[in-house]
């Protein structure tokens, strides 16, 4: 079993699709889920393998490590691939068949979306980087959607060149681009060099991140394309790349400066996020904006020194992966102005579901997200950290804000004068009531994920487990 | 033989150059590809003046994968300009501010 099957599957998988559907249309239809089966299930093998036997590393070819590419298989990585791609197959689930172009896409963006996280070598990060951002161009205009997505291109395409020159920064005051080279002499890139580089690096990988300056795509994209693919971008594929920013800030960048800028960042996230949320008119534009101030959560979380903040950062991604795409998928028959929602809680399934979903969001006691944002606080008061202490008001006067407007939407929805608005068909729910159902067990087993996230954020967090793995 | 300053310095010129492309071009989307294209080129400029100073070549290696990429990204990039100028019968740069979805 070889973490390499993770990247290749489905890209084999997404140029055989064209093939296969022209020989035999009913074949076709199911090799996306087929693929995406086969992958959970080897990564799931991985995850216990590694359990037994440690981390891995795997030199692509046997070529050693400047011209090769490696692979560093941890359970951090794991967890996130395996957040991806049972994401992506739940999503799969009632969607129309026969849209070839678009699982192929699906397929790809899956690909370098586990090859992100995989990946031990930060060029290799900027290929798989631009695998997710193309597939990503390609999906966000699947709807019609062309000015959108053309503006999107351009954003992104500007964040790809930033970060790409932040790279060619570090290449060229240390000469290699390892991952695990770099982390043993991380004091070289302390100075402004360095830090310009992270700063770059920061700003290029933070377009599918949705940090700060660079989000402003967010909220058209997500409101154009269709529900699906606004749930997998930004459910899914935002963790990704906060992932790498994480591995980048534990490996290379321990330092104060680099931790700082990135809590500026993912405070003013939140902040703008948040009201921007509330002022938003539209269901699927709320979400889009709520979507960016979570995900400015996980960035605060991320930025606190060690594994507490890690857990935290985990755990507030692992809730928004599953609530965010979840919520979207109700969005199918509900995604107008807020004031269409009027008599919509005439269909109970969906009321309860959207009721479920939008406390977790908020963090009211017995569901996770609660205990999300619980351990964010914990974290950041741990830290002794005046800065990080003052975050604490944040994220409060956050949950306070959605509050205000999550509960402004129900009441809405009960609100019964104008003819009640129509229910969205069952085939969209049910992505949406395996994700609840997800979440509930969740709940039910908070005390075993909080360990072994603990496990899991430990041995994140020590870097010289990973510069154990020095590939010569 | 001009020094890595001297190529420095040509890679940001051809960056600023790009990004003044990118805001002052208010006519034609094809040329904010072009412009996007010539900001990856100039950042390529970098990476080979530093795989050839440092002596190391492996960041010439880079160079070929960085152009395989940006490839793909302008031809994904025309593609939906193509659908698009089908669609709204325009590449009107101040038409995109202007339209919808």
């Amino acid at each position: 079993m070889n973490a390499i099957w993770l990247v290749i599957l489905p890209i084999l998988g997404a140029f055989l699709l064209p093939l296969v559907y022209r020989q035999n249309t009913r074949v076709g239809t199911w090799i996306g889920p087929f693929i995406l089966g086969l992958s959970l299930i080897l990564a799931f093998g991985l995850w216990g393998d590694i359990a037994a036997n440690g981390v891995q590393t795997i030199l692509m070819g046997g070529f050693p490590a400047p011209v090769g590419i490696v692979f560093y298989v941890d359970h951090l990585a794991l967890l996130f691939v395996i957040m991806l791609v049972l994401g992506t197959l739940v999503l799969w689930l009632g969607k129309e068949k026969g849209n070839i172009q678009e699982e192929t896409l699906l397929l790809l963006i899956v690909a370098g979306g586990s090859g992100l996280v995989l990946s031990g070598d930060l060029f290799n990060i900027y290929v798989f980087y631009e695998i997710v951002a193309v597939a990503s161009y390609g999906l966000a205009a699947s709807r019609g959607s062309y000015a959108a997505s053309l503006r999107f291109l351009i954003l992104g395409a500007l964040g790809s060149s930033l970060l790409l020159l932040g790279i060619a920064l570090i290449y060229a005051i240390t000469g290699t681009l390892n991952l695990a080279h770099l982390a043993t002499h991380p004091e070289i890139l302390q100075g402004t060099v360095g830090l310009t580089a992270f700063a770059l690096i920061l700003i290029g990988l933070g377009v599918k991140a949705e940090l700060f300056p660079v989000n402003t795509w967010v909220p058209e994209v997500y409101t154009t394309a269709s529900a699906r693919i606004s749930a997998l971008l930004g459910g899914l594929i935002s963790k990704m790349a906060l992932l790498v920013i994480l591995r980048l800030l534990v490996l290379l960048y321990d330092t104060s400066a680099a931790h700082l800028l990135l809590l500026t960042l993912g405070v003013l996230g939140v902040i703008t996020g948040e009201l921007a949320a509330m002022r938003a008119t539209h269901l699927r534009q709320v979400l889009a904006y709520s979507s960016i101030g979570q995900l400015g959560l996980v960035a605060i979380a991320f930025s606190i020194p060690g594994p507490a903040g890690i857990i935290a950062g985990i755990a507030l991604a692992l809730h928004h992966a599953l609530v965010k795409p979840a919520l979207f998928m109700l969005t199918k028959a509900w995604g107008k102005q807020l004031s269409h929602l009027a008599g919509a809680s005439q269909s109970l399934l969906t009321t309860i579901l959207f009721l479920v979903l939008a406390l977790s969001l908020i963090g009211i006691p017995p569901l996770p997200g609660f205990w999300a944002k619980f351990l964010l606080l914990k974290g950041a008061l741990a830290t002794n950290i005046a800065a990080y202490q003052m975050v604490i008001t944040v994220v409060l006067i956050a949950t306070v804000i959605e509050t205000i407007y999550f509960m402004r939407i129900v009441r809405v929805m009960f609100n019964t004068k104008p003819p009640p608005i129509k229910a969205p068909a069952l085939q969209e729910l049910v992505p949406a009531l395996v994700f609840v159902t997800l979440l509930f067990i969740s709940v039910l087993n908070l005390g075993t994920i909080g360990k072994s996230l603990e496990i899991v954020a430990t041995s994140a967090a020590d870097k010289s487990i990973y510069m154990n793995f020095l590939p010569l | 033989m001009p020094g890595l300053h001297e190529f420095l310095i040509l890679a940001a010129i051809l960056f600023c150059l790009s990004i003044t492309g990118i805001f002052l071009n208010r006519k034609n989307l094809i040329i904010l590809l072009m412009c996007i294209e010539l900001m990856l080129l100039s950042v390529n400029m970098n990476f080979i003046a530093f795989s050839y100073f440092n002596a190391d070549i492996v960041g010439q290696v880079f160079v070929f994968f960085i152009l395989t990429v940006a490839a793909a990204e302008s031809a994904i990039g025309l593609a939906i300009v193509v659908v698009l100028f089908r669609n709204k019968n325009t590449i009107n740069v101040n038409d995109l501010d202007t339209l919808k979805g």
